[in-house]
């Protein structure tokens, strides 16, 4: 049978949820770099070590009174928020029938990560003068996760 | 006729973007107001602006000093008090550069020690009195053996317990290494070294070397 033939058969709309699946995959990966990266800076503040850094900025950043919100590590927040997005994404992807809510949560907890990532950015520039390559990719990360999570929202259901 | 499927409707993403800004907002307030609001409880600093660990000075000043120093070394002691105070208070009470200490202890296992208690006062909010008071001790001789840390905190006001617990554990070890190999990469060799903007100032130099590197590296 030639794989034309094949296609044809395929259940309507199967097509469309491989790509809408891809989608939240997609989000899911973004979000397990970023767990990667925030536990890593997570790891590095409890042990009191500043991160493998090219130049001296991610020293300076985690030693400054900013590399902590509430007593605990900025870093640990981003790992926990990471967190919640991928399990958020995962579900998404699994679950066809719960897309249409879950995609409004992941929507508003990327919106979150990406605003709270842009202080974050304006800090380093504007304040600390410093910007830690590993806080930099993390940014690219949120604004990316951004993307994902507006192009799967306005996706079709 | 090919059927649709619904898009979703953009009133609950709208609100829910809504939503997610302001909560990122009030946890960048949150953030903010930490960082840089003085603790309660603890010692008056000289500038209202002033925040905690191993900085002196405004967060946002324009310049960063920072100096490389022993607590065991005599020039360093002379540094810093002579030209550190005149510093702080020409440039870093003024908001115009914060003040950064980085330790590079050369002068042995007794330097290494003074670097590390300095840090479980920075771990108390007091790592400066506590420098003041360990610099004071070496410009008179008294800063010997590890009872005379003690003393200096005493000095410095810190909280006896957790400074000896910091101590026992070795907790500020890895930040002093960690200073000391940025150090190392930059080029440090001696005590005291200053860095100002991209200036690279060697030993206890007049005042005016120093205002005329804070001059330069101020943006104009």
């Amino acid at each position: 049978m030639p794989p034309s033939a094949t296609r044809a058969h395929a259940r309507p709309g199967a097509a469309h949820a491989g790509r809408g699946a891809r989608a939240w995959w997609t989000a899911a990966g973004l979000a397990a770099a970023g767990t990667g990266i925030s536990a890593y800076l997570t790891v590095s503040a409890a042990r009191g070590v500043p991160p493998v850094c090219v130049g001296s900025a991610c020293a300076e950043v985690a030693a400054s009174p900013f590399a902590r919100l509430i007593g605990v590590p900025t870093a640990a927040w981003g790992l926990a928020l990471y967190l919640v997005v991928g399990i958020t994404a995962v579900t998404g992807a699994r679950r066809h029938e719960s897309r249409s809510t879950l995609a409004t949560v992941l929507f508003g907890l990327a919106a979150f990560g990406a605003v709270f990532s842009a202080y974050l950015l304006w800090l380093q520039v504007a304040v600390l003068r410093a910007v830690c390559v590993w806080c930099a990719a993390s940014d690219v990360l949120w604004a990316l996760l951004l993307i994902s999570a507006l192009r799967i929202a306005r996706s079709p259901g | 006729m090919k059927a649709r499927r619904p898009t979703r409707r953009p009133t609950g993403l709208l609100l829910m973007g809504v939503i997610a800004v302001i909560a990122a907002a009030a946890a960048a307030m949150v953030h903010w107001m930490g960082a840089t609001s003085q603790p309660s409880g603890r010692a008056p600093m000289t500038a209202p602006e002033q925040i905690g660990g191993k900085w002196r000075g405004r967060a946002a000043a324009p310049v960063t000093i920072e100096v490389y120093s022993d607590f065991l070394c005599t020039h360093c002691a002379d540094f810093a008090a002579t030209v550190e105070p005149a510093l702080i208070a020409e440039f870093v009470d003024a908001g115009v550069a914060r003040l950064v200490h980085r330790h590079f202890p050369v002068l042995g296992p007794g330097a290494e020690a003074a670097a590390e208690a300095s840090e479980c006062a920075a771990d108390q909010q007091r790592f400066w009195p506590y420098h003041d008071a360990l610099f004071a001790r070496a410009r008179r001789g008294a800063l010997r053996s590890p009872a005379d840390l003690e003393a200096a905190a005493r000095d410095a006001g810190l909280e006896p317990n957790a400074f000896a617990a910091c101590r026992q554990n070795g907790s500020g070890r890895p930040r002093v290494d960690a200073d000391r190999s940025e150090g190392q990469r930059r080029g440090v060799e001696g005590t005291p070294t200053t860095f100002i903007g991209e200036r690279k100032i060697v030993g206890v130099q007049p005042l005016e070397v120093f205002r005329a590197a804070v001059r330069d590296a101020r943006p104009r």
